[in-house]
């Protein structure tokens, strides 16, 4: 038996300061690209009714789900997305579009237990709201482009799929019904071993067959949509290999095409999918860093209709991407120490309220000036303000060894220019 | 250049998969030498090699630790996790049965049946979803066909090879599952960062495959 005092449940964890600087540095910088690109911060519940992730295809035993002393059946949210559909569905008409939301919140979900994976996890995303089509698409992928950019990172991929893309194959090369479902199942689960499998069973013209026998070949640079564009002759297909190409060129006059890979097996997680699905990958992490999607048909279930795309930055994984890239974030620290007898007590307090009131980071030290002076190098203060008595101050510049005394008066005068 | 790292199912199979890799021009003389070294490399073509317990080399690939990992399908099945399984290598074919004393076959379809394994979620799989029967499941680790000769189970659902330790015990297979060999898996990050390089190597182990 583990005591669980002193421990935390499968899948949640503490942030200690280090760590936190890292979450926050982040959410902070996707924030401000957010802000930037005219979206405004929502927030909505922690629980929900579980009808409102009823239009997700989630299985039921990933979510949180309990009983309210009312007898309706909660759920911890799992994802952003519906309930931002519920509150534009219900707060909004159609005069007030386009709509754009941004959030940073934590979701939670019962993913495999003893597998280094959390349970509770921070999302910042964003919603964009009565936008259709490539201009909604571009603007939401320049954004998340952005604040990877913004984070300092370089070395990432957006990868792009189009949901509509797969079921229009499997129509053109006759494949319906239950092997249809089959094949769809085995390349949403990345099995294409599986698929051809079930391929070479099939009558199927040679082309498409070879196709879709080598999927996973075709995941690359914008010459993956060329190649499949020669291959497909029917309407479906085709329209989602040339949407996906419009909107890589559209990509390119923003000089964001390096970024941009294309994956003509991505199959919706979600079923509310309509459009272009993406993900994020950077190396440093062996999980995806962003996901995202186009939902035109979601609001439907939530009596309106109007399209929609958003994507969330994953806060957890960005946090092991950046420190695998180097690149580092630190809380701010007091800088400087307060160290008094306590003789000078009331003068050094009130001398800490008025510099802090100026903007300076101070710490109280409780103890003689020797101990401080030893705390203060340990710790990485860059100064000491010692209070002697309540008419002059000392002040100690730590890393360089300096000594000056000033009185207090000149030392708050000096402080508030 | 960053490193490509395979993780490979210690035993036979990991020798057949640097046999297939180097093949195609990958080797690592490192991993020939006998030494106590847990990871192997190969600095000319930045490759890195480790052996692991088949059953963890799903979640080194898994969360990226690996690029690569070659194991059979009997554990990317069990383990089922997210990752791409790109291509069957042919070797290290076996098969997953239902086994047990010849009597057994009368009581195959019967509820409650009391099946031993070390796969829970192949044999759940397998009774739950496929045979639509209520079945006991007994979880062992070693040494299966040990519970039907001593009663502790009516049949197990295991690997089977050649068969012979199943005909050395009076056990015999009463039902294919389905056939097994080994696979290469890939994690879902490198598929894409490390496309080009990992896209050869499918295309050079598919040549093999064809010869």
């Amino acid at each position: 038996m583990i005591n669980k005092k002193l421990h935390t449940p499968e899948g949640v964890k503490d942030f200690n300061p280090e760590e936190f600087a890292y979450k926050r540095g982040i959410e902070k910088i996707a924030e401000t690209a957010f802000l930037s690109n005219g979206y405004r911060r929502v927030s909505t519940p922690t629980l929900e009714y579980s009808e409102v992730f009823k239009t997700t295809s989630e299985a039921d035993t990933e979510k949180y789900r309990f009983l309210s002393r009312e007898g309706d059946i909660l759920v911890l949210r799992s994802d952003m997305t519906p309930p931002i559909c519920r509150m534009a569905a219900t707060g909004y008409s159609d005069s007030d579009l386009p709509l754009r939301f941004y959030y940073v919140e934590n979701m939670f979900r019962y993913n495999e237990k003893n597998q280094g994976k959390l349970r509770e996890m921070t999302q910042a995303g964003i919603e964009l709201l009565g936008i259709e089509g490539i201009d909604g698409d571009c603007e939401v992928l320049i954004c998340a482009i952005s604040a990877l950019l913004n984070l300092g990172l370089d070395d990432f991929k957006i990868d792009i799929g189009h949901s509509e893309f797969l079921e229009g194959a499997l129509s053109e090369a006759g494949v319906f019904g239950e092997t249809a479902e089959k094949i769809k199942s085995a390349v949403a689960d990345k099995n294409y071993v599986g698929v051809s499998e079930i391929i070479e069973n099939i009558d199927a013209e040679g082309e498409i067959k070879e196709f879709l026998c080598s999927l996973p070949l075709y995941l690359g640079g914008v010459e993956v949509l060329e190649k499949a564009e020669k291959i497909f002759k029917t309407e479906k297909p085709l329209n989602a290999v040339r949407y996906m190409k419009k909107l890589y060129d559209a990509l390119k006059d923003c000089g964001f095409d390096k970024y941009i890979c294309f994956d003509l097996g991505i199959v919706p997680q979600l079923d509310y999918y309509t459009g272009i699905i993406f993900r994020g990958y950077a190396l440093g992490s062996g999980y995806s860093i962003l996901s995202g999607g186009r939902y035109d048909r979601l609001s439907a279930s939530f009596g309106r209709d109007f399209q929609a795309i958003g994507f969330i930055l994953k806060i957890n994984e960005l946090i092991s991407v950046l420190k695998a890239n180097g690149i580092t974030f630190k809380d701010k620290k007091a800088d400087t120490l307060l160290v008094f007898e306590e003789k000078a007590k009331g003068a050094a307090l009130s001398a800490g309220i008025a510099l802090r009131k100026n903007g300076m980071n101070i710490e109280n030290f409780y103890g003689s000036i020797d101990e401080g002076l030893k705390y203060a190098e340990k710790k990485g203060f860059v100064g000491v303000l010692y209070f002697k008595d309540s008419e002059s101050v000392k002040i100690y510049n730590v890393s360089e060894g300096e000594e000056t005394v000033v009185g207090l008066s000149e030392l708050l005068k000096a402080e508030e220019n | 250049m960053e490193y490509l790292t395979f993780a490979l199912a210690k035993g036979r199979l990991a020798e057949k998969a640097m046999e297939a890799l180097g093949k195609t021009g990958i080797h690592c003389e490192e991993m020939k030498e006998d030494s106590r070294k847990l990871i192997f490399v190969n600095e000319d073509i930045k490759c890195r090699f480790f052996l692991a317990k088949a059953q963890d080399v799903p979640t080194y690939v898994e969360h990226g630790a690996a690029d690569i990992g070659i194991v059979g399908l009997d554990t990317l099945l069990e383990e089922n996790r997210n990752l791409y399984q790109v291509l069957d290598l042919g070797f290290g074919k076996c098969r997953f049965a239902v086994a047990g004393k010849p009597e057994a076959r009368e009581i195959l379809d019967k509820q409650d049946l009391r099946v031993a394994t070390k796969y829970l979620n192949i044999a759940k799989d397998y009774y739950y979803n496929k045979k639509h029967q209520t079945v006991e499941l007994i979880k062992l680790n070693g040494s299966v066909e040990l519970a039907p000769v001593v009663g502790l189970s009516d049949v197990i659902l295991d690997i089977v090879e050649t068969g012979s330790t199943l005909k050395a015990n009076g056990l015999e297979v009463l039902e294919e599952v389905c056939p097994l060999s080994a696979r290469l898996a890939v994690n879902r990050v490198s598929m894409k960062l490390k496309h080009d390089r990992i896209t050869e190597i499918i295309k050079g182990l598919k040549e093999l495959e064809l010869k």
